[in-house]
C-alpha cells in the first residue's frame, strides 16, 4: 500500500515537471516566466559593474581612522569607479561606431544580462530579441569589430550569444598569411579555441592574424577573431592545428554589437 | 489556509533571492569558488529545518529559474534538481532520520552525484559533448557546497534549532 503510494507521488510529480516543460515548449507559460525574468534581468544588471568594480579597485576598503573621511573616501571611490564604466562603456561605442562608419552592416547595440547558468557552456544572454530583429547565426562583435559568437536562441527581448571558445562553437575562419590559410575554429569548453584543419603544406606562424572567412553563413567575411599562439604540425596527418588566442577578453564583455544584415 | 499561502509566496521570493545570489556569484567569483550551489545549499537546510514535502516543489521551482538562464533544453535543470531531492526527501525519511549535520553533509554529498548524474545524462541527451574539466567542476562543486552546508547548519543546530522548537 505505502509502494504503491510512493509510485503514485513520483509519478504525479513527473508528470507535473513534464506538462511544465511541454508549457514552456509551446509557450503557454510566457505569462508566468515573463515577469520573473524581468525582475531577475534586472536586479542581475549590475553584476558586470560588479566584477569590474572588483577587478579594478583594490583599495576601496582601507580603514582611516575617521569614520567620516572614510565614508567620504569610499563614496569617492564608487563614483570614480561609476565614471570609470561609463567611460569605459563610452569607449566601447566609440570603437564599435568607428568600425561600422565605413561597412554596410546593419547592426544593434546591446547590452550583456547575464552569462548562462549551464557550467560547460560559454554563452551570454543579451537584452535584444525577436523585437530588435535579431535573428538565430547573425554575429556578434565587441570593440573595431572584434568577432567574439553567434545569436543560437531569441526571445522576445533576450537573445543567447554562443562565445568562439564554447565547446559547441564551429566558425570557418582564414590566416593572414601568405597562403591564406583557411581551417574550423573551434571552442574548447571555454578553455581556449584550436583551428583545425590547416593544410599541412601551408605555412603558419605564431602571431598571424586570424579573421573570419565569410563561409559560414551569418558571419561577414574579415571580422578580426585573434591571433594563432602555438602550432600544432604532425608530419604524419594531413593537417595542421594551431591554439589560437581570442583579441577580445572573453571573459568581461559588457557591450556587444550584433550584426543583423550585411548590405552588399 | 491563508498562512500557507503566505507561506508559499514567501518561500517563492526567498527562493527568487537565492537564486539571484546564487548568480552573483557564479559570476562574479573566480573559479573553484564560483562552483558553490548555494540553491542546493538553502533547499538541503530547508529540509534540515522543515523536514515539508514542500521541498520537492522548492527544488522544482529553483530548476525552472536555473532553466530559464540556461542554454540547454528547458527542462534540463528542473527535471535533475526536482528528481534528485524526491530521492533525497525519501532518503531523509528512510535512512537519515537522525536530522543530524552529519546526515546532512552526507546528503548534501549525494544531492550533487544525484543532481549532476541526471544533469549530465540529459546534457549528453541534448546532443552536447563531455571532457574531464566538468567533472573538475563537479568535484569542487560537491566539495564546496557540502563545506558550506556543514557549515551552516551546523551554525543553525547549534544556536537556532537547541533553541527554538523549529520542527
Amino acid at each position: 500500500m505505502v509502494t504503491k503510494n510512493k509510485t503514485t507521488i513520483f509519478f504525479s510529480i513527473f508528470f507535473v515537471v513534464m506538462i511544465f516543460v511541454v508549457l514552456h515548449h509551446f509557450k503557454m507559460i510566457t505569462f508566468l516566466e515573463k515577469p520573473i525574468i524581468s525582475f531577475i534581468d534586472w536586479s542581475l544588471h549590475p553584476v558586470n559593474n560588479l566584477k569590474q568594480f572588483f577587478k579594478s579597485n583594490d583599495e576601496i576598503f582601507t580603514f582611516e581612522d575617521k569614520i567620516y573621511f572614510e565614508d567620504l573616501k569610499k563614496e569617492n571611490e564608487v563614483i570614480k569607479n561609476k565614471l570609470q564604466i561609463i567611460t569605459e562603456e563610452n569607449e566601447e561605442f566609440k570603437k564599435q561606431l568607428n568600425f561600422f562608419s565605413d561597412k554596410n552592416f546593419v547592426y544593434l547595440s546591446a547590452r550583456v544580462v547575464s552569462r548562462t547558468i549551464n557550467p560547460l557552456g560559454t554563452t551570454l544572454i543579451i537584452d535584444r530579441g525577436i523585437e530588435d530583429n535579431i535573428e538565430i547565426g547573425n554575429s556578434v562583435i565587441v570593440s573595431d569589430g572584434i568577432f567574439i559568437g553567434r545569436i543560437i536562441e531569441v526571445e522576445k527581448n533576450r537573445s543567447t550569444v554562443r562565445l568562439i571558445n564554447d565547446n559547441n562553437s564551429v566558425v570557418a575562419a582564414t590566416i593572414i598569411n601568405n597562403d591564406k590559410s583557411l581551417g574550423l575554429l573551434e571552442g574548447g569548453y571555454g578553455l581556449g579555441v584550436r583551428m583545425n584543419y590547416i593544410p599541412q603544406n601551408e605555412v603558419i606562424n605564431p602571431g598571424d592574424v586570424i579573421v573570419s572567412s565569410g563561409l559560414t553563413e551569418g558571419i561577414p567575411k574579415g571580422l578580426l577573431i585573434g591571433e594563432v599562439e602555438i602550432i600544432d604540425k604532425q608530419p604524419h596527418e594531413p593537417f595542421q592545428q594551431a591554439v589560437i588566442t581570442p583579441l577580445a577578453d572573453l571573459g568581461y564583455i559588457n557591450l556587444v554589437s550584433v550584426i543583423i544584415k550585411e548590405n552588399k | 489556509m491563508l498562512k500557507n499561502i503566505i507561506n508559499s509566496i514567501l518561500y517563492i521570493i526567498l527562493t527568487i533571492i537565492i537564486f539571484i545570489f546564487n548568480f552573483y556569484f557564479y559570476s562574479v567569483l573566480p573559479f573553484p569558488f564560483n562552483t558553490i550551489n548555494f540553491v542546493i545549499i538553502y533547499l538541503l537546510i530547508f529540509l534540515g529545518i522543515k523536514g515539508h514535502g514542500n521541498l520537492v516543489w522548492l527544488a522544482f521551482f529553483s530548476g525552472f529559474l536555473m532553466d530559464l538562464y540556461s542554454d540547454l533544453y528547458f527542462g534540463v535543470f528542473t527535471i535533475s534538481l526536482t528528481f534528485a531531492f524526491l530521492f533525497i526527501y525519501w532518503l531523509y525519511y528512510e535512512f537519515f532520520t537522525n536530522k543530524s549535520v552529519l546526515s546532512l553533509t552526507v546528503m548534501s554529498v549525494i544531492t550533487i552525484l544525484f543532481f549532476r548524474t541526471f544533469y549530465t545524462g540529459l546534457f549528453i541527451f541534448d546532443g552536447k559533448y563531455l571532457n574531464s574539466d566538468i567533472f573538475i567542476f563537479y568535484l569542487w562543486e560537491m566539495f564546496l557546497t557540502t563545506f558550506f552546508v556543514f557549515i551552516f547548519y551546523f551554525f543553525i543546530d547549534k544556536f537556532i534549532l537547541k533553541n527554538k522548537n523549529f520542527r
